[in-house]
């Protein structure tokens, strides 16, 4: 081999090594100018995300006074902590603030269960007792509509006969809670804006007894009284006491009124409401009714 | 070999002695600059000198190892002064004593082989085939070995000639022996045959004339030989057989007559003499002899000589050289013409000197290199800059994200806070969905029976597993049971039984109808902005600066804001996995739009409409419900009222809020009105969110019941992008 070709293979080696070198520099480098372009980028990205969320600083503080606000002036609040104490406790407040008095049970009966979890945390509670029906709407409609979350399950309402519009009722209800909700005793009463027609809505119209309500006891009993005589337009009756009364018609009786008097027939006719409908009562002059 | 060097040490040996020349050469002036001599006390290349009885005793070992060339040096021309004065103070060799006189690191060597070393092949027999043949006839596979030997095809006596020089070259040892021994470099340019080391530089500086004939004659002290020029061209060669060692000149003359006589040549027009033996006191002799021709010592006319002291270096003086000058002057104008190219210096000697001798192809490799070296020197600064650029750039960057962190940080907590009480709200929506409506149920109860007062219900309950109510009640006139099923939501009388009370004819009925639904969340809303119109108008009149868009358009484009990508892979059930999430918006082609002439003739409701729309399109979370929510509750009997919670819950459904969203979409899906469709394409892209498979039916139905509808490409659409996976 001459020296040329001895060069050439030295050049061509030093070539070799010096691109190899070069490659391995520019490698480097280029792996280093990638993690810094990624840097880069990933700065500015986040730099452009950190300039956005600050361009809205002013509307953030202005929402979370409108969110505090929201929490605090809003009709629905779910309270801090509960227990069958407070729950109670918040269920005297609702009677007080209904200037109402409800006469019931209370019970625990379960309590939050875990697999329902967009209900969150609560207490369950059965209440059971008697009262005037419109009473209970009124107590319904205050658990559901004041501020505390109080979500009323199952209501079971039934008619009893023992007085009128009275009914017996049970309930199940939940109170909710969660951690960082507002304590109850912040709680106070709101108008509540939800109105419900009022109508007894178990009261019977129709009955086999007579209605059993406080009457006026000066009002004459037309079953134990008797038409003695006639006069004009005016009926001459004495009560169960012997006491005559003169009734013109219009005179409010016992369950009704005196509708006429036939003075040539010698009877006066009454109306009367006494078992849910209005009926006609005749008293005629005679030795028997 | 270098190029055009401008100074040359000529040293020749010749028998037993040694003579160096130093020629300069400045453009076309030569100066001798020094020359000097020494005898040795026997001849280097005596076959007695060499070991007796080798196989190879004609060939001289190379190795300087296996020659003791001091041995040779025994005597020396120079005076017993000069000796003094440039002899180290031990006893340096005599060569080394001549060699240190000349500085030759300021220039190359020439110098000559031994004559007895070459062997000449039958002229003319030049191919390649030939000189190959005749060196392996020649050359002992030692000598081949060694490398010394040349071989040069030489033009002489106007036929070309095959020259084997064998080596060694015992004068070249000893330089380099010498350079080992001082630790100096030497540059050996040129090894020559002295009878073309002659007969070059007779051409080269005589001028000989057209038609004239002139016999050289070197009368050396052991080389002695004549060269017959004519018309400048060297024709032939003769050997003097002189065997004396000092001849006189008759001998001289004699000897060269009659070698002319043996070679039958007439006499020559000149006889130039030069070597040892050349003098003044011969030519004249040789001139009285031969008046027809002209005798005279061979001139150096290019040669400027200097003077030295009283002694001035003549042509007669400085003859003795004539073989060193020559040899010299060829190291210095090796590149001309005249001069033959052959060069005995042992190859391997040549190719150690060169320094770096480079071809066509090693052109391409170092053009190749230098491309590299530049580009990647280029590329390297370049790279170099750019991550310097890119570095700084960083740092600036950090610095500033840093410092915007370190702000942003209080907002994350505002943002947080914010969160949280939205996550109350909500949770509040969705604990009140589908909860507390007996209220409402007695509401529409007691209005239902107020109606019909000759009715009245004896009991109440919750029917099993279903939110519907039971209830069980009398009635003395036998139509109100229709009236009253009538006014109740869903309800389905199941039993009607009469009975007599009091001989009064009464109806007994059962019946079951749905629980009222109740909007808890437009409730609280509604309630909300009624008993804080303050909040409310502090939320709608927040500065608009930095709003992200605003858009007054009636198709306001949900922009893609801060919301990120919440992506949940998971398989239907039915071996289909779908990347669930929150679809692309929708096209603003096929976005419902208000209907009939309603906000044409109620500018009041256009420009609420139209501030509703705007809000849409804004980062305040609030206002656009708020806005909603007032349309709605200020106009209840308005037919965009569909739309109105239409936009609400697609602004919801961006936000992923998908449980409100279906809360307010919710009523629409009650009534198949225009919206209707809309309302279904909503819900399918809010079941698709919520990972819920029910989004495959509405989509399905949008399908098959709105056919070339524009819900029905963006359901195309949609579904294209579930296949796809594609995300916002």
């Amino acid at each position: 081999m001459n020296n040329t070709a001895r060069n050439t293979l030295v050049l061509a080696s030093l070539l070799i090594v010096t691109g190899a070198v070069s490659y391995a520099i520019s490698g480097r480098k280029h792996s280093k100018l990638n993690e810094l372009k990624t840097k880069n980028k990933e700065l500015t990205q986040q730099i452009a995300n950190i300039k956005n969320m600050m361009e809205n600083k002013e509307e953030l503080e202005q929402e979370r006074e409108l969110q505090i606000a929201l929490a605090s002036q809003r009709s629905k609040a779910i309270i801090d902590i509960d227990t069958p104490t407070i729950t109670y406790d918040y269920l005297l407040s609702l009677l007080r603030w209904m200037n109402k008095d409800i006469i019931y049970d209370f019970a625990l009966s379960g309590k939050a269960d875990s697999k329902e979890a967009s209900q969150g945390t609560y207490n369950e509670y059965v209440l059971s007792g008697k009262c005037n029906y419109l009473d209970f709407v009124d107590f319904t409609r205050n658990l559901e509509y004041q501020r505390a979350v109080i979500t009323v399950e199952d209501i079971s309402l039934a008619y009893t006969a023992a007085s009128n519009d009275t009914i017996d009722f049970s309930m199940i209800f939940r109170t909710h809670y969660q951690q960082g909700g507002v304590p109850i005793s912040e709680l106070s009463a709101k108008k509540i804006d939800k109105y419900v027609t009022a109508y007894q809505l178990f009261r019977p119209r129709v009955y086999e007894t007579p209605i059993d309500y406080d009457y006026d006891t000066r009002l004459l009993d037309i079953d134990n009284s008797t038409l003695i005589a006639i006069t004009g337009s005016k009926a001459f009756i004495r009560d169960s006491k012997g006491l005559i009364r003169i009734l013109s018609p219009g005179d409010r009786v016992l369950w009704g009124y005196l509708y006429q008097v036939y003075s040539k027939e010698g009877k006066a006719i009454f109306r009367v409401n006494k078992y849910g409908y209005e009926e006609d009562q005749i008293l005629t002059i005679s030795k028997e009714r | 070999m270098k190029r055009k060097p401008k100074e040359a040490f000529g040293i020749v040996q010749d028998g037993l002695t040694i003579r160096i020349v130093h020629l300069r050469k400045d453009e076309s002036d030569t100066y001798l600059m020094g020359l000097d001599g020494i005898e040795l006390e026997s001849d280097w290349y005596k076959a007695d000198q060499v070991i007796a009885g080798s196989p190879n005793a004609d060939f001289i070992p190379t190795e300087i190892q296996n020659l003791d060339i001091n041995q040779y040096d025994v005597y020396e021309t120079a005076t017993q002064e000069e000796r003094e004065s440039t002899l180290p103070t031990t006893n340096a060799k005599p060569t080394t004593v001549l060699l240190s006189k000349f500085n030759f690191q300021n220039g190359v060597i020439a110098l000559n082989i031994h004559e007895e070393h070459i062997i000449k092949d039958t002229s003319g027999k030049v191919d390649k085939k030939d000189i190959v043949k005749f060196r392996k006839e020649k050359l002992t596979k030692l000598q081949m070995k060694s490398g010394e030997w040349s071989s040069c095809i030489v033009e002489a006596a106007g036929q070309k000639q095959h020259w084997l020089y064998t080596g060694p070259n015992m004068l070249l040892h000893t330089l380099q022996d010498y350079a080992t021994e001082a630790h100096t470099k030497l540059y050996y340019q040129l090894a020559d045959a002295n009878d073309l080391i002659l007969t070059d530089f007779f051409r080269y500086t005589q001028n000989i004339e057209e038609g004239k004939t002139v016999l050289l004659v070197y009368l050396g002290i052991e080389y002695r030989k004549m060269f017959l020029f004519q018309d400048g061209k060297w024709i032939n060669t003769f050997p003097l057989q002189i065997t004396q060692s000092r001849p006189e000149p008759e001998v001289i003359n004699s000897k060269i007559a009659l070698a002319l006589d043996s070679a039958q040549i007439a006499e020559p027009d000149e006889i130039v003499l030069t070597g040892d033996w050349a003098s003044r006191e011969l030519c004249d002799y040789m001139n009285t002899q031969n008046i027809s021709v002209q005798v005279k010592l061979l001139h150096f006319p290019n040669l400027t000589i200097a003077h030295t002291g009283d002694n001035e270096l003549n042509e007669e003086v400085i003859s003795p050289y004539a073989l060193a000058i020559a040899v010299a002057y060829k190291a210095l104008n090796y590149d001309n013409p005249v001069f033959s190219k052959c060069n005995f210096l042992p190859a391997k000697l040549l190719e150690e000197q060169k320094e770096l001798k480079v071809v066509w192809h090693g052109f391409i490799v170092l053009t190749l290199i230098f491309g590299v070296v530049m580009y990647s020197t280029i590329h390297y600064l370049t790279l170099n800059r750019s991550i310097s650029n890119y570095k700084r750039a960083n740092q600036e960057m950090e610095f500033t994200f840093n410092r915007l962190k370190a702000e942003n940080a209080i907002l994350e907590q505002i943002r947080s806070e914010i969160e949280s009480y939205k996550e109350n709200i909500n949770r509040i929506g969705t604990i009140l969905q589908g909860k507390n409506r007996w209220t409402e149920m007695f509401n529409v109860l007691n209005t239902g029976f107020a109606s019909q007062p000759s009715s009245w219900i004896s009991n109440l309950k919750k029917a099993d597993k279903e939110d519907r109510i039971v209830i069980t009640g009398t009635t003395t006139r036998r139509e109100n049971i229709a009236k009253i099923a009538n006014s109740l939501p869903n309800s389905r009388i199941s039993k009607v039984t009469n009975a007599d009370i009091r001989k009064k004819k009464v109806w007994n009925f059962e019946m079951d109808f749905d629980l009222p639904e109740v909007d808890w969340v437009h409730d609280i809303e509604n309630e909300f902005i009624q008993e804080n119109p303050e909040v409310v108008e502090r939320i709608i009149a927040k500065p608009k600066s930095k709003s992200k868009s605003v858009r007054t358009s009636v198709k306001p484009v949900i922009t893609n804001g801060t919301l990120s990508k919440a992506v949940s892979t998971k398989s239907n059930g039915i071996g289909i996995n779908y990347n669930y999430g929150v679809l692309p918006l929708i096209n603003s082609d096929y976005l419902p739009q208000p209907i009939g002439n309603e906000l044409a003739n109620n500018r009041k409701l256009a420009s609420e409409y139209q501030n509703f729309l705007s809000s849409i399109n804004k980062v305040n979370m609030l206002e656009y419900r708020f806005l909603g929510q007032k349309i709605l509750a200020k106009y209840e009997d308005s037919s965009i009222l569909p739309l109105i919670r239409w936009w609400i819950a697609y602004r919801l459904y961006c936000d992923k809020d998908y449980r409100t969203a279906s809360m307010y979409l919710e009523p629409n899906l009650r009534t198949r009105d225009y919206y209707y469709p809309y309302s279904v394409l909503l819900q399918a892209r809010i079941d698709f969110a919520s990972e819920n498979d029910r989004f495959q039916q509405l989509y399905d139905s949008i399908i098959s019941q709105y056919p070339d509808s524009d819900v029905y490409k963006q359901a195309s659409i949609d579904l294209k992008y579930i296949r796809e996976g594609v995300l916002r």
